[in-house]
């Protein structure tokens, strides 16, 4: 059974040996080699493991891997590309606009929390590219800041709105 | 971190290996993104560098960048960045001429414990002390070549020029480029006044972030990072698998978890732990145990927890 499984992470089709109750980010890390998402809380309480799939942020430390066989996950290694494609883009930049300005307004610190602040606020800029402060504090609100970097995030969001923003001009 | 470092079941971890980690395993900061030539100054001797000398902490590469060897492991709270800062006040070298190696203990001098808010107030008077030591040894081999006393000369960027004559000028990379200092660190070199700052006390960017955001920095040593501090020679080595550890159980029963694939408890001492090939398994196997000890009270009537499984062992980066 656990054979035939195969999960779909960063456009590429890869086979999972472990069982499809295994959670996602054990097979993520253990057998892609995927070290963006980070085993936080294992409780879905800090957002620190966060992936998309089909675009929509979700909590791999407690999705199983046969839960999401049928979707498109992306990674934070593959935010760039996710980028791109959404914009029509011919080539990928280095880096999504918004891990640029993290880099830009000094966000993130520990380490704990970037890997999920990047995907929930790629998140967010996709479905809204403008978003308001209180939009971005409610969309947020679910990811856990150990250091409290969380006025450098928002700024950092608030950057990448612009500079997306720009490049579609 | 020490996890890192003190964890031989895979056989030594020599300064090379770690090195010349090249993607596979990245300790600390590769700033530049450049190949680190890192131990082209002082070999490949093995164990910790002499703390009482030059080269033990700084290391002048050909390219006229410095890299300084840090005691202090960096957790986001920026220590390498303002340690780097000090290297370079001392050395008049920029930020984008300056890396650092760090957490390793057989590459990198003892400066204690990274603790306490204390890397910058205990650390940064050694790194002070040393580069202002470093340069007086790049100032004596620059009066050599240039024939003029080390009083007329000054220094930007690492290019050491008489004061006057800045066409008459040799770079610290072409002093010295990896090669070793041979220097004793005596720590009474003169340091630059306070008053001459030009780079501590400024706002520099961080220059671990750049690395986080590229996902080059897969090892952190804090926080949720540490479950990523596995190494990746542990994969490689048979029989090393994913293990959960109770404390001090008195009894458990091992049918317990005879359903889990490959899980089986195996007993240290005073400790009890569950391995299996897969994680998940033994994460699955230490909670199947963990009936087995709900309700287990010590002498103090403190319920014992069962720790979730540790570290995963690392597949090797292809």
């Amino acid at each position: 059974m656990a054979d035939d499984l195969k999960i779909k992470v960063n456009g590429r089709l890869s086979p999972v040996a472990a069982s499809p109750d295994t959670p996602l980010l054990y097979v993520l890390t253990n057998e892609l080699n995927l070290w963006g998402p980070r085993f936080g809380c294992g409780l879905a309480q800090c957002g620190s493991c966060s992936v998309l799939a089909d675009g929509v942020e979700i909590r791999s430390c407690v999705t199983p891997v046969g839960a999401v066989a049928n979707k498109s996950l992306t990674t934070f290694e593959g935010l760039a590309a996710w980028y791109a494609e959404q914009k029509g883009l011919a080539q990928a930049p280095a880096l999504h606009p918004l891990q640029q300005a993290f880099i830009d307004e000094q966000a993130p610190q520990c380490g704990y929390c970037y890997n999920g602040m990047l995907i929930k606020g790629s998140e967010l800029l996709a479905q809204t590219p403008r978003p308001s402060e209180a939009q971005i504090r409610s969309h947020m609100d679910g990811h856990l800041c150990r250091c409290g970097s969380y006025p450098r995030i928002m700024k950092a969001i608030q950057l990448a709105s612009t500079t997306m923003a720009g490049a579609t001009r | 971190m020490n996890a890192i470092l003190t964890d031989t079941s895979a056989g030594p971890l020599s300064r090379r290996d770690l090195l010349k980690g090249g993607g596979a395993l990245v300790v600390g900061f590769c700033i530049g993104g450049s190949a680190l030539p890192a131990s082209a100054a002082r070999g490949d001797a093995a164990g910790p560098p002499d703390p009482n000398t030059i080269d033990s902490w700084i290391a002048v590469h050909a390219d006229n960048t410095a890299t300084v060897y840090l005691g202090k492991g960096e957790f986001g709270q920026g220590n390498t960045t303002g340690l780097l800062q000090i290297a370079g006040e001392e050395l008049d070298l920029d930020m984008n001429q300056l890396r650092s190696v760090q957490l390793d203990t057989n590459t990198v001098p003892n400066q204690g414990a990274t603790t306490s808010s204390s890397s910058i107030h205990r650390g940064g008077p050694q790194v002070r002390a040393a580069a202002a030591e470093a340069r007086q040894a790049l100032l004596a081999l620059a009066s050599t070549r240039l024939g003029v006393q080390t009083g007329s000369l000054t220094v930007s960027k690492g290019v050491v020029s008489i004061d006057g004559h800045p066409s008459r000028s040799v770079s610290y990379g072409a002093l010295l480029g990896d090669k070793p200092f041979n220097v004793k660190f005596t720590g009474i070199a003169p340091q630059k006044p306070i008053n001459r700052y030009k780079l501590v006390g400024t706002r520099v960017p961080r220059v671990d972030i750049p690395d986080k955001m590229t996902g080059k920095i897969r090892l952190h040593a804090a926080g949720a990072g540490a479950r990523h501090a596995a190494r990746p020679h542990r994969a490689a080595s048979a029989g090393k698998a994913p293990m959960a550890t109770a404390p001090s159980p008195s009894s458990i029963d091992e049918s317990s978890i005879a359903g889990i694939p490959g899980a089986r408890i195996v007993r240290k001492g005073d400790f009890v732990g569950v391995v299996a090939e897969r994680e998940w398994d033994a994460v699955k196997a230490a909670r199947a145990a963990q009936g087995q000890l709900e309700g287990e009270r010590d002498a103090a009537g403190q319920c014992r927890p069962v720790r979730r499984a540790c570290a995963p062992p690392r597949p090797p980066t292809p």
